[in-house]
């Protein structure tokens, strides 16, 4: 993975925050996320643990944050701001390559990121030897990571992830990890020494991982939110010890 | 015992897909089997044909012979030979009896002439029936002497020249209700990311446009194989372009319409096999209306893809200009509006749900 200083000349605008208050999802009798009464906020510059086991209404808080689901009752404020969602189940054009999928959804992007971005992602994310295959012909290792790489095409501010290390393998894990940090903090370059597309070091930008493996990424997280049945157990900063602190919650 | 267990998983996947075998074990045989009302018989009794006094006829004498050829077809008048020929190559009639004078008076000659669209090739045979049964029925029974005289208008056409419309309309009504919702179906995975990127009513705008522009290959192909044959047919007129693009607007977004109605499950796509069956056997694409009854005549004159199939017939086989068929494409143009809104309030219903 290539670093790059930050550059603090092309600093992005702040970003408000994804937040949601006193904000339900029903299904018909089924209550997927009770939050009432709590206001839960997703901050501009954080590396955010979603976790809680599964069941625990993280997927239905992704949809409501990306408007794929609408609230029962209460708030939710997005702003302006612009929000990739990596699903769980991965989805994609099963029947174009890995790279024409990029290429496609890159398009849907207004003021697009420069055609490096997409080498990056292939490189960084290990996407590289299935660039040319037909995404439904794709392991699940590299349907996840396609998945991923297209939540991140558009370089959004917020990064919505739903267990995005599930099927990966270690080595991938890692590599994952350690862009993952680096795209939040802001500190990956274009990619293949294209100078010109040295991304702006925003310093804003939010990755929420939604997982029940929370010690995947225990040391990277700037704040921890544990969801159980729906409801909101924990929110908040991440202890020393964030699995301990995970399994307090739980009980 | 692998028998037990795997009978056990078919009866267990029969209960999980309910809405799928409702369509496909129940919908769709009672509607095969209810669909069989519609054809009665098959000595037409109920073809609408025209009638036209010629020369000095009366209107006395027109009733006559409205009351002769009841038996076998149901007449309308027509005040002029003009009229009752619009109505011929508006299908709206497919037979025209010009009824002469004198049929009173005995022993002098009467000669009825009854008028075909050589456009419409099946029904060749059961016009020569229905002259022949003119011309005795009615020699016997009036004072006259009877003569009936067959003629068509337009050119001649063979059996295949008359099948291409048939088979243009048939191929769009696949494309549009079956292959688009299947090809949107295919990809209802993706349908969530791209709702977090567009908006479904852009993606189904996109592919209307699409595959709407695609279909210019399949009637270039058309042209080019009937061309080939030797076949005299205009499938690149525009009134042939745009029947077939309204045709296909009519169609798919009935299709899509259902496939969001039923949240892109499989079923959906049985449901637009089905709508096809149903298209394709109350159109009337190859017999005229009331050839097998006078409920068929009903249900296919209430069906825009009856109005799509005769304008189609028009533009590749018959030599008429366009406004003469101004209500009927009128008619598919507001069928087909009105089904896009239908889609689109059916996509508001699948957000909504989800």
């Amino acid at each position: 993975m290539t670093m790059a200083e930050p550059d603090s000349s092309q600093q992005a605008m702040p970003t408000t925050p994804l937040e949601l208050t006193d904000v339900t999802k029903r299904y018909g009798e089924t209550t997927a996320l009770d939050l009432e009464g709590a206001t839960l906020a997703f901050r501009p510059g954080e590396f955010h643990g979603l976790v809680g086991p599964n069941g625990s209404g993280k997927t239905t808080l992704f949809r409501l944050l990306t408007g794929l689901s609408r609230p029962t009752s209460g708030t939710l404020e997005r702003g302006e701001a612009t929000v990739g969602y990596s699903f769980q189940e991965p989805r994609f054009y099963p029947s174009l390559t890995a790279r024409e999928n990029l290429e496609v959804f890159r398009g849907f992007v207004g003021d697009p990121p420069p055609d490096s971005w997409i080498e990056t992602l292939l490189e960084e994310l290990r996407l590289e030897p299935a660039a040319h295959r037909r995404a439904d012909e794709l392991s699940g290792g590299f349907r996840k990571k396609l998945d991923l790489s297209l939540a991140l095409v558009k370089r959004p501010q917020f990064l919505l992830l739903d267990e995005p290390l599930a099927d990966v393998d270690d080595h991938s894990r890692r590599r994952i990890r350690a862009f993952l940090e680096s795209y939040q903090s802001g500190t990956i370059e274009g990619g293949r020494g294209d100078e010109s597309a040295l991304e702006p070091n925003s310093g804003d930008r939010t990755v929420v991982i939604s997982t029940h493996n929370v010690d995947a990424f225990e040391s990277a997280l700037d704040r921890v939110t544990v969801l159980v049945d729906g409801t909101l157990r924990a929110d908040g900063e991440p202890e020393a010890d964030v699995v301990e602190q995970y399994r307090n919650a739980l009980e | 015992m692998d028998l037990l267990a795997l009978l056990s998983k078919e009866a267990i996947a029969v209960r999980r897909n309910l809405g799928l075998v409702v369509v496909l074990l129940i919908l769709i045989p009672g509607a095969l089997a209810g669909g069989t009302v519609v054809f009665e018989q098959t000595i037409p009794q109920d073809v609408p044909v025209g009638l036209v006094a010629e020369g000095d006829a009366s209107s006395d004498e027109v009733d006559i012979t409205r009351a002769g050829i009841t038996a076998f077809s149901t007449p309308e008048t027509y005040d002029s030979s003009e009229e009752a020929t619009e109505a011929l190559q508006r299908e709206e009639v497919y037979i025209v009896v010009h009824v002469p004078g004198d049929l009173m008076e005995p022993g002098s000659e009467a000669n009825y002439t009854v008028t075909s669209d050589r456009a419409f090739v099946p029904f060749e045979e059961p016009v020569n029936e229905s002259a022949g049964v003119i011309e005795s029925e009615f020699d016997s029974s009036l004072p006259a002497d009877v003569a009936v005289e067959s003629e068509g208008i337009g050119e001649e056409r063979s059996l295949s020249e008359f099948l291409v419309p048939t088979g243009l309309f048939a191929f769009v009504a696949l494309y549009g209700l079956v292959y688009l919702p299947y090809q949107l179906h295919s990809e209802r995975l993706v349908l969530d990311r791209l709702q977090t990127e567009s908006r479904l009513e852009t993606v189904v705008a996109s592919k209307l446009l699409f595959y709407g522009l695609l279909l210019v290959v399949p009637v270039g192909v058309i042209t080019a194989v009937t061309s080939w044959l030797g076949y005299s047919v205009a499938a690149f007129s525009p009134m042939a372009l745009g029947v077939v693009a309204l045709t296909f607007v009519l169609l798919a977004s009935t299709g899509l319409a259902v496939l969001f109605l039923l949240k892109l499950r499989k079923t959906a796509l049985f449901v637009n096999l089905g709508l096809t069956l149903g298209v394709f056997a109350l159109s009337s694409l190859v017999y005229p209306v009331g050839f097998f009854s006078s409920t068929q005549t009903t249900i296919s004159r209430a069906l825009p893809t009856h109005y799509s199939a005769i304008t189609l017939r028009s533009a590749l086989l018959r030599d008429t200009p366009p406004s003469v068929y101004a209500d009927y494409l009128l008619w598919l143009a507001g069928s087909a509006g009105v089904s896009l809104i239908v889609l689109l309030l059916t996509i508001a219903l699948y957000r909504r749900r989800r």
